[in-house]
């Protein structure tokens, strides 16, 4: 996966692994108003999916895969409580 | 498709009875006004199982029975008699008939979808 | 164990779809909890992977476990995940690599009905057509049915109970087989917003989704397969030979087909597999013992060594008449037992009653005649034996009336015997015990009022059980056995049906009462220190008002007792509740014994004619111009010392107010309503009936303002007005 990160949004592109969870998780925890832009991406790895579940970052973009769009997404925003 | 004949003279009673079971799948009901109409319809066709009311105008309840357990052709369809008492020499006489098993009115729904359903052999 | 509590999160929708696709039949639904090792992560694996492409997914929920510590770098690293999927598959295998996970990844089989439960909170609800509702329901006419409750559904507020209930009614019925007993339970849940799900489910296709190696048996069916096994055995008869019976091969055969059905029903193949070789067996040694044994093997295996002695099936050889076949039927003594009692259709009684009440109504049309024979035709001596038939005619019909009220009676022990089960159901979600003691469930009262009882008293067990018997723990600390006790008792006092609740819990808290009526606004802070304590409990009447602050795990607010007091006032009964601290709280319903004929006074005005109950007329004047007095924006009359406000009676209703004549005065009909006085100006005074009044219903159910209607002796229908409305609106 690469993350791309601006100051304030990350763009997530690929699976991932844990070495992006962990630096998601870090650069979300800098600043939680960062927004996380999956705009575009593919399967998420499972450790991507704890860190947005757990830290809950507000999310956009529509993504490519559509067991992510259709299933994965919605999931996490419910949990979120709609973010 | 399994077919079940409802017999009893008050159309009340039949019609309730074919609300209960027609919820039951492939089953086809028919009805009979009293005992005489019963045994000439399972003559005419196979029936997989007969509801019996005992107190029926010129023919009753025991005396169909008695006549389907006499005949070869008829004599293995399951019946279920239909009582309003459950005294003791009532349902004597009815096994004595030749009832599979009894029910007394007013039917629970619930109990006799499921004595039906197993008598077809059906786990329902 | 199925989590049942993770189903609730499914929105309803949803859940309704799933509901009707699986009654379509065909494929069963899955429900997978998946639970990843923590170190799945961290050993390179990617779980999420082993669902996302599981084919039939029909709902997927996320959710993290808490309890790890959670520092930046070994977060991510500890897998926390838990995925909550429902999956609509033949198989509940799924995956070779969902099934290597063990226990980590549980499936459990999803029924249709355990889809189906409403959700949301109740609101305070009145629905006159709810009769014709259960009529239709009863009736099974699924389309009209469906339009009444569409038609409401959209009346009602989206995300209340009510509206999921009508929802889900809605989706069963257009479901392929729409299961009754669903929809009768959904109806039953609608005004006491308890859901009580059937017992069975019953659906064919349901069973298409047991594996042939585990025939998922309740212990129910077995149990009235044990029922069928042993008439078999009294159908068989005698253990002995069974001698000159000419019945006996045929009652063989008809046993050996029930059992070999009733085997197969039951999954017990082995044994249904053995029968043609008892029935052989049994013919050739002429005794039906190979059978019998084959049958009581069954009995044993499900259920222990069956005492047959006890079963009503039990017929011992010497008794069982085989040898003597009776002679051809003589009905003469059946006829005779059956003339004891006689059966009747309600629907029979029900026309029976309209029609004495078309005779009651119709019988008020002679004093008409009389006075039109004394006015129109001069004739006194005719007017007067007219109204001498009359007083006979009447008191015939009374009588007759009377008679076919009692016709309709029946125990409420129709309405009684359903509560031991709610009572244990109730009370066992909340950890509590309680003790149910019915008494007196042998009282009668009309099968209208016996019908209506239901849902109010479900209400008063859920506040006794939810809010009113202690925990157990709680009651031993106050002294009292751990043990709770409602008790509920009928009788009959005069022409009417007591009806009381008592429970020994810690009764109504009265200061809360006091507090929630300020906060709601209901009452002044002074108001309430005038009254007694008993006055303040009166307050949980007020609309609106719930004791209840804490969501209860029983239905997340406590239904109101306004609710209650409307749907016992709706019957024609009162309600009265008391409370001692500590010791519990009683309520008692008084109800009509039968349901009554009532009589109601005709008023003109704005050019028709309108009804009132004549129990609220307190007289009828007429005033000249000069004392009908402006009183601030309205208008009042001063009677015997007292002010009463007056208001024309046409604007009330929206209809066009008549012209009055300059020095004509105003005719005033004084009513009294809930201990209030209030003057209505109308254009005249008719005569006072006799009528049966029947509730507004269908397209007119939603006026509140409107008893009902009435049919007068002429044929005409009036509309009889509510007091308590009018007083309302004012």
């Amino acid at each position: 996966m690469s993350l791309t990160r601006g100051s304030d949004e990350a763009l997530i592109a690929g699976d991932g692994d844990l070495d992006d969870a962990r630096a998601l998780d870090a650069w979300l925890r800098e600043d939680p108003s960062r927004v996380v832009n999956l705009e575009g991406c593919g399967h998420l790895h499972s450790a991507v999916v704890q860190v947005l579940l757990v830290l809950g970052p507000r999310l956009r973009g529509r993504p490519a895969d559509p067991f992510v769009n259709q299933w994965l997404l919605p999931a996490l925003r419910r949990h979120c409580g709609g973010l | 498709m399994r077919r079940i004949l409802l017999v009893d003279d008050s159309h009340t009673v039949r019609m309730y009875g074919r609300s209960i079971l027609t919820s039951l799948p492939e089953v086809q009901i028919e009805e009979a006004q009293n005992g005489i109409e019963a045994l000439e319809k399972t003559i005419a066709q196979k029936f997989d199982l007969l509801l019996v009311d005992v107190n029926m105008p010129k023919m009753d309840g025991y005396t169909l029975l008695r006549e389907l357990r006499s005949r070869p052709a008829l004599w293995s369809i399951p019946a279920i008699m239909v009582t309003t008492e459950d005294k003791e020499e009532d349902l004597r006489r009815a096994y004595a008939a030749g009832a599979s098993f009894h029910l007394s009115k007013p039917f629970d729904p619930e109990f006799l979808r499921r004595s039906v359903a197993l008598l077809l052999g059906e786990g329902a | 164990m199925r989590d049942t509590a993770w189903l609730r999160e499914v929105p309803e929708k949803n859940r309704r779809e799933l509901y009707t696709e699986l009654v379509e039949g065909g494929t069963p639904a899955w429900q997978l909890c998946y639970t990843p090792a923590a170190d799945a992560v961290a050993r390179g694996q990617d779980p999420l992977r082993l669902v996302r492409d599981l084919p039939g997914m029909r709902w997927f929920a996320l959710d993290a476990r808490s309890g790890v510590p959670d520092s930046p770098d070994s977060g991510p690293s500890v897998c926390r995940l838990i995925v909550n999927v429902i999956v609509v598959a033949s198989d509940p295998t799924m995956s070779e690599a969902l099934a290597s996970e063990g226990d980590r990844a549980v499936v459990t089989h999803l029924a249709p009905y355990d889809l189906c439960f409403p959700t949301g909170e109740p609101q305070p609800q009145d629905w006159p057509a709810e009769v014709e509702v259960r009529d239709l329901l009863k009736r099974k006419q699924g389309l009209a049915l469906w339009r009444v409750l569409a038609a409401k559904s959209k009346e009602t507020a989206e995300s209340s109970w009510q509206a999921s209930v009508l929802r889900w009614m809605c989706c069963v019925l257009e479901s392929v087989r729409p299961d009754q007993e669903l929809l009768e339970a959904l109806f039953a849940s609608f005004s006491t917003a308890y859901f009580q799900a059937p017992v069975a489910a019953p659906a064919a296709t349901d069973r298409s989704t047991l594996s042939p190696k585990e025939p998922s048996q309740t212990s129910e069916l077995r149990g009235h397969a044990a029922l069928l096994v042993q008439a078999q055995l009294a159908l068989l008869g005698p253990v002995g030979p069974v001698g000159a019976d000419a019945l006996w091969p045929g009652r063989l055969h008809a046993a050996a087909t029930a059992l070999e059905r009733v085997f197969r029903a039951v999954g017990a193949a082995e044994l249904a597999a053995k029968i043609s070789e008892a029935v052989a067996a049994a013919l050739e040694a002429g005794a039906a013992t190979p059978l019998r044994t084959l049958a009581e093997e069954a009995l044993r295996s499900w259920q222990g060594v069956p005492d047959l002695a006890t079963s009503k099936f039990a017929i011992s050889a010497s008794e069982h008449p085989a040898a003597a076949v009776p002679a051809p039927a003589r009905n003469e003594d059946v006829e005779r037992q059956a003339l004891r009692m006689l059966k009747v259709e309600p629907g029979r009684i029900d026309s029976l009653l309209g029609l004495v009440g078309e005779l009651a109504v119709a019988k008020n049309s002679l004093p008409f005649l009389a006075r039109r024979a004394e006015l129109d035709f001069g004739s006194r001596q005719l007017a007067r034996e007219i109204k001498e038939r009359y007083a006979v005619i009447n008191r015939i019909t009374e009588e007759l009336q009377s008679a076919v009220m009692h016709v309709r009676m029946m125990p409420l022990a129709h309405v009684f015997r359903r509560f031991p089960r709610l009572v244990r159901d109730l009370s066992a979600k909340l950890g509590k015990l309680i003790r149910l003691e019915i008494v007196g469930e042998d009282t009668e009262a009309d099968k209208g009022i016996v019908e209506e009882l239901f849902d109010p008293l479900v209400h008063l067990f859920r506040n006794s059980i939810d809010h009113g018997v202690e925990m157990p723990d709680e009651r031993e600390a106050a002294g009292k056995a751990r043990e709770g006790l409602i008790r509920l008792s009928a009788q009959h006092a005069d022409d009417r049906v007591i009806i009381e609740m008592r429970d020994d819990g810690h009764g109504i808290d009265v200061e809360r009462v006091r507090q929630k009526a300020i906060e709601k606004g209901l009452a002044s802070a002074d108001d309430l220190r005038q009254r007694s304590d008993d006055d303040i409990i009166q307050l949980i009447f007020a609309p609106g008002f719930s004791t209840v602050e804490n969501v209860s795990e029983l239905s997340g607010r406590g239904v109101g007792m306004d609710v209650v007091r409307t749907m016992v006032t709706r019957a024609g009964g009162t309600i009265t509740v008391t409370s001692k601290p500590q010791e519990g709280t009683t309520t008692r319903i008084t109800l009509p014994v039968t349901m009554a004929v009532s009589r109601v006074m005709i008023v003109e005005a704005g050019g028709t004619e309108v009804g009132l109950p004549f129990v609220n007329v307190r007289e009828t004047v007429h005033v000249q111009p000069g004392d009908l007095k402006h009183v601030g924006q309205g208008r009042a009359i001063v009677l015997r010392g007292r002010l009463i406000p007056v208001w024309p009676l046409a604007e009330l209703l929206a209809l066009p107010q008549t012209e009055t004549v300059a020095g004509e005065g105003t005719s005033v009909l004084v009513l009294r309503v809930d201990g209030h006085d209030l003057g209505l100006a109308v254009d005249g005074f008719q005569e006072t009936v006799d009528v049966i009044t029947k509730p507004l219903a269908g397209v007119l159910g939603h006026l509140e303002l409107f008893i009902g209607t009435a049919m007068l002796g002429d044929g005409r229908v009036l509309l009889v007005l509510d007091p308590k409305e009018i007083v309302r609106c004012l």
